[in-house]
């Protein structure tokens, strides 16, 4: 692994070839002893995260079932419901993971109405990292009626998109 | 020339900090470096303070008078050495990295909106703590070149710049589980762990004085919890570097919990925390 270097002048980092074919024949000989060690854990580790997925799940079912029986209960509709159940937290950290690592999210308005209008001031390094994101922001159920603003295609993308947030359980 | 071949352990760090330059000449071992030699020469109150934007060194004649004092302590052949700058110069974040990317230019990218000074003079690089993450970090180049002209006004060749905090931080990746807290003169890092997997990682001013052992346990609590980990009843806590016994005897002394423990012992004098790192 290489170790950081903040000096302020420029490093070279080559290595001569013996020592990457030496590198290679460790790795190699490393690989084949593992090998079967290596499958059993991957199985292993297969089984626990698909068993962590499903408890996950159900605790989420678990929750927004107990939500909607209290909502029932309490007569909560229209704007107050959307603030319950999409709190400018919640809506930040949804949309913060809908980001690709390459973009940032500069600036956010949430607007609270009859629907929870979103408008993000994104800045990502390629237009094909913006070109990811809107992928991203099309395929998610929490948000319908994307509206994109003018932007530059050359370098950094930085541009407005406007969309309406439908929190869990509502249709779009 | 970085090579595979050769040890981590640098033969020769020098590190810096608020009350004194300190300097380790290691020798490689079968498995890992061993301590050869420790030194540390206090320095006078306020010749080097530790800011992201500097100036760092008001006085650098008085730290390269120390930086003299401690070449001539360490020994003779003590000359090309590994920088280690303080912590409270660098900022941090830790991030997924796409793969492919150039990992500089990627920290320089997300790291850019949160520095108090323009990303272009920004140093940058990053330490890979697990599978696609890194901690990234970045230092005004103008702070960089303060100590980098200090160690060479006193006979060091330099060998690399490195980060004591992150330094610290490779040692605790063999470690992992609660809170690691990182003591330097200036500042403190927080590093906390969910088992292996480094899930946060912050760097705060210290407050020394009264009470600074119970503001340091709510630190490492907001810290488990930005990394989205539950407290629960207690988790361990582990204090590295000077000053670190003190803060333990403390907590341990009014609450029960969390766990509190300290890193494993080190040379008589030798607590910087950075030193775990070489050693392991």
């Amino acid at each position: 692994m290489r170790a950081p270097d903040f000096s302020t002048r420029h490093r070279a980092t080559r290595r001569p070839g013996w020592e990457w074919g030496l590198l290679g024949a460790g790795v190699i000989a490393a690989a084949l002893c593992l090998g079967a060690l290596l499958t059993a854990r991957a199985e292993e580790r297969g089984v626990r995260a698909r068993l962590l997925e499903v408890r996950r799940e159900a605790e989420g079912l678990e929750r927004r079932a107990r939500a909607l029986e209290r909502r029932g209960r309490e007569g909560v509709t229209g704007q107050a419901w959307l603030t319950e159940e999409a709190p400018p937290a919640r809506v930040l950290a949804r949309l913060a993971g809908l980001l690709p690592d390459d973009v940032r999210l500069d600036a956010l308005s949430l607007a609270y109405g009859r629907r929870l209008e979103v408008e993000m001031q994104v800045a990502a390094r390629s237009p094909q990292a913006y070109d990811r994101l809107l992928e991203r922001l099309e395929a998610s159920p929490s948000l319908a009626d994307l509206v994109l603003g003018a932007e530059e295609r050359e370098g950094e993308v930085r541009t407005t998109v406007r969309a309406s947030y439908v929190p869990e359980g509502r249709p779009r | 020339m970085t090579s595979i071949v050769v040890p981590p352990g640098p033969p020769l760090v020098v590190a810096f900090d608020a009350s004194a330059v300190s300097g380790a000449v290691f020798s490689r071992g079968l498995l890992r470096a061993r301590l050869r030699a420790f030194a540390r020469v206090e320095l006078p109150r306020g010749a080097l303070v530790p800011t992201p934007t500097g100036p760092s060194l008001p006085s650098p004649g008085e730290v390269a008078d120390a930086l003299l004092a401690l070449r001539e302590r360490l020994g003779p052949g003590a000359a090309r050495a590994t920088l280690l700058l303080p912590d409270g110069v660098g900022r941090f974040g830790l991030f997924e990295a796409p793969s492919g990317t150039d990992l500089r230019e990627f920290v320089r990218f997300r790291l850019a909106p949160s520095l108090p000074y323009p990303p272009a003079e920004a140093v940058v690089d990053a330490l890979r703590v697990g599978r696609g993450r890194v901690l990234g970090a970045a230092v005004r180049r103008s702070v960089v070149a303060e100590y980098e002209q200090a160690a060479k006004a006193a006979g060091f060749e330099q060998e690399r710049v490195d980060l004591a905090p992150l330094v610290a931080l490779t040692g605790l990746l063999r470690r992992g589980t609660g809170v690691h807290v990182i003591l330097g003169d200036a500042a403190s890092s927080l590093a906390a762990f969910d088992g292996p997997r480094l899930a946060a990682f912050r760097s705060r001013r210290r407050d020394p004085g009264p009470g600074e052992a119970g503001r340091l346990r709510e630190e490492a609590r907001r810290t488990l919890r930005l990394a989205g980990t539950p407290d629960g009843n207690g988790f361990p806590l582990t204090f590295l570097g000077p000053g670190a016994d003190a803060l333990v005897e403390d907590i341990a002394g009014t609450v029960p919990a969390p766990r509190v423990g300290r890193a494993p012992s080190l040379p008589a004098g030798a607590d910087a925390a950075w030193l775990s790192g070489f050693l392991g």
